[in-house]
């Protein structure tokens, strides 16, 4: 095994915060001065190894350290203590057209971005033609690029950054920009450079890219690295994170919802932040009231990003204010352009809800795929006395948005709305 | 280690040197492309100077240089003033020079040691277009130059040793406390008048002349005179003085810049 391309060795990272500029100076200048600065820890004991053509999927919350983590890695920033090692020339996309001056054309530009990383001339001029075609801006290349729109200035940084054969490349988010065209022209590309030998840092909030490119991923937490290990089940400890972090952000009093353990004992709860957030929405005669809805991935966890096609769980927390002898509960998936997608509710799945008293409840789970192409959706619920009511005991829009992630495969969806197919092939 | 510290600065010059040029034609190039007059402004700002103070040194206040003709005085204050304009530009621009490109400093790995070197190294360039309408001027009035012009490209090099070291200082000294652009600016006005640059080093009282002695740039001025208008060649020893001074100047300007950089990400 050769040596690794990246090596992190306890590196920590703190930054002198000063209330005063003038602090700084006194500090720097004056050799017995008192210290001024209070030290905020960015990074903090952090080992790392990426072999060659690794590519390593950094994820995190904001503020956790990932972005100082990059800037070492790029040699841009030092560390205060341990070593940071980095075999190869680095070209990251930390920020896109860092260094391009507005007067100057597209072409001009694309030099001197090279020369600035480091690649002779002749080099970048030989690669122009592709990095023109990959970023796709045409006659533009030849005008100043303050007259670029901003994604065609993204995309020609872009195109220049990952077309001068860099050893290792830092991504920072930057994969999010352009058009979807784009987006797959820069995916594909990343997987020619993988197949390459080029090593990857990635770091992303997009656990569906990270899943995608990451042979393995890091979870930072407030300068640690907390975990370590394979792509989807970091990308699910990150939104188990995520998700418990959002429970205690929106439910500041009251009793945090306790997470059901498991199926059999699941007892009603009530989302304090849901009134709020179905208000505009919400109608019904009031005689029974939805008062939580969860989203629950494979691993039991409430989340609001899944994957596609992901097996998940709706949960529904319905409290009676009145007896109730009969009633039906539904749900429904909207799109961004509120068209309901999918939908059921328990009469058509052939479940009979129990006869409820007032003041009782009752909570019920649909289990179900979420074979929807990549966006986000909200989702509805209702409860009913029968189907063919319009006098709703509760309806409510917006209860959740979820996020559907891209599949890890890569498989294009066509519509919608997946549905398992089977394919023959009969040659005559 | 000692030997490191010593050629270290020649070693980023050397490295960087496609980084340097191509900064330096895009600066020249940014500097000019959206003025209507493009580099002409780089000649209307020398020249204009010299007719403000040839108005106020020679008509009113009566300074001779040598000779008693007013144009005798504007050609050594333009002589004066072309080595110090390209020497005060770039000391004052290399105090912008890494705030301005804050995005490459921060988010790329740059070498930021050249972006005060390349803003000396456009002054310089800038000057020397100075120089050619100053030897324009003396041929027409027939004072042509001699051979001795020749040695202001050895001066030269000295002389961008010493801008630089000090565009070094200053300009990471500015990244970290910006009270250092203030404190340039003004000391630079306390320095052009502590140059003989307006009056000839003759007219100085005597007790005050050890004090130019010390001055670089006093001796900067007079060797530009020495081969632009009076044909000589450099003294040997102050010469030797000049550049030992200046590579002094350049390896510490070096040494301050380079024990600074690594807080620039932090600040900007």
């Amino acid at each position: 095994m050769s040596e690794p391309v990246i090596e992190l060795e306890h590196v920590s990272k703190s930054y002198k915060i000063y209330r005063n500029p003038r602090h700084r100076a006194i500090e720097m200048l004056l050799p017995g001065a008192p210290v001024l600065h209070t030290n905020f820890p960015a990074l903090q004991d952090i080992n790392l190894r990426v072999e060659r053509g690794e590519t390593l999927g950094v994820v995190g919350a904001n503020g956790s350290g990932k972005s100082t983590m990059l800037q070492i890695v790029a040699g841009i920033v030092r560390p205060t203590s341990g070593r940071a090692t980095v075999r190869g020339r680095v070209s990251s996309l930390l920020e896109l057209g860092a260094g391009f001056h507005p007067e100057l054309t597209g072409r001009e530009n694309v030099e001197m971005f090279g020369t600035i990383i480091g690649v002779p001339l002749q080099e970048i001029r030989r690669r122009l033609p592709d990095i023109e075609r990959f970023a796709g801006i045409g006659e533009f290349i030849t005008q100043p690029v303050k007259v670029y729109s901003s994604g065609m200035f993204v995309r020609l940084a872009f195109a220049a950054a990952i077309h001068v054969d860099p050893d290792i490349i830092l991504v920072d988010e930057a994969l999010s920009v352009g058009d979807a065209v784009f987006q797959h022209q820069c995916l594909l590309r990343i997987r020619q450079m993988q197949a390459n030998g080029t090593t990857i840092v990635c770091v992303s909030h997009d656990m569906g890219l990270i899943k995608a490119i990451s042979s393995s991923v890091v979870l930072l937490n407030a300068g640690r690295i907390i975990a370590e290990g394979e792509a989807a089940e970091m990308a699910s400890l990150y939104f188990a994170r995520a998700s418990a972090e959002i429970a205690k952000a929106e439910a500041p009093e009251g009793p945090v919802p306790t997470m059901a353990p498991e199926s059999e004992t699941v007892s009603f709860q009530t989302d304090a932040s849901l009134d709020a957030r179905v208000r505009v929405f919400r109608h019904g005669t009031g005689a029974a009231k939805i008062r939580s809805i969860e989203l629950i991935d494979s691993c039991s966890r409430p989340t609001t990003a899944v994957e596609f096609n992901d097996e998940v769980m709706l949960r529904v927390h319905v409290e009676y204010l009145a007896d109730v002898p009969s009633s039906i509960v539904g749900f429904g998936f909207r799109d961004r352009n509120g068209t309901e997608l999918v939908g059921t509710n328990t009469f058509e799945e052939g479940v009979t809800l129990p006869s409820r008293v007032a003041g009782s409840t009752l909570v019920v789970e649909f289990r179900l795929r979420l074979p929807l192409i990549p966006g986000t959706y909200s989702v509805s619920s209702a409860i009913a006395a029968d189907r063919y009511t319009r006098a709703y005991f509760d309806w409510i829009d917006n209860a959740l948005v979820v996020t559907v992630s891209p599949p890890p495969s890569g498989k294009a969806i066509h519509g919608q709305v997946w549905l398992p197919v089977d394919v023959s092939v009969h040659p005559s | 280690m000692v030997i490191d510290a010593l050629v270290a600065p020649f070693q980023v010059l050397a490295r960087q040197r496609p980084v340097i040029t191509t900064f330096v034609q895009r600066e020249i190039r940014t500097r000019y492309v959206t003025s209507a007059l493009g580099v002409g402004w780089a000649l209307i700002r020398p020249l204009s100077l010299l007719v403000l103070y040839t108005f106020v040194f020679s008509y009113v206040l009566k300074v001779k240089f040598g000779g008693n003709s007013r144009s005798d005085f504007a050609f050594n204050l333009f002589c004066g003033l072309v080595p110090w304009l390209a020497f005060s530009d770039g000391i004052t621009r290399a105090t912008t020079a890494i705030a301005e490109q804050a995005p490459l400093v921060k988010r790329v790995r740059f070498p930021s040691e050249i972006l005060p070197i390349h803003q000396v190294l456009v002054s310089l360039a800038l000057e020397s277009l100075g120089l050619v309408i100053l030897l324009a001027a003396l041929i027409v009035v027939g004072r042509a130059p001699g051979w001795p012009l020749l040695t202001v490209a050895a001066i030269a090099i000295p002389q961008f040793l010493f801008t630089a070291g000090i565009a070094w200082a200053v300009g990471a000294l500015s990244v970290l406390v910006p009270d250092t652009r203030q404190l340039v600016s003004f000391g630079l006005v306390f320095w052009m008048y502590a140059t003989p640059i307006v009056y000839p080093l003759e007219i100085v009282p005597e007790q005050f002349r050890w004090l130019y002695q010390l001055n670089p740039l006093a001796y900067l001025v007079g060797a530009y005179r020495g081969a632009v208008l009076h044909h000589q060649v450099p003294a040997l020893v102050p010469f030797a003085a000049f550049c030992a001074t200046s590579l002094v100047i350049f390896i510490a300007g070096y040494w301050v810049f380079n024990r600074l950089k690594y807080e620039f990400a932090d600040v900007l």
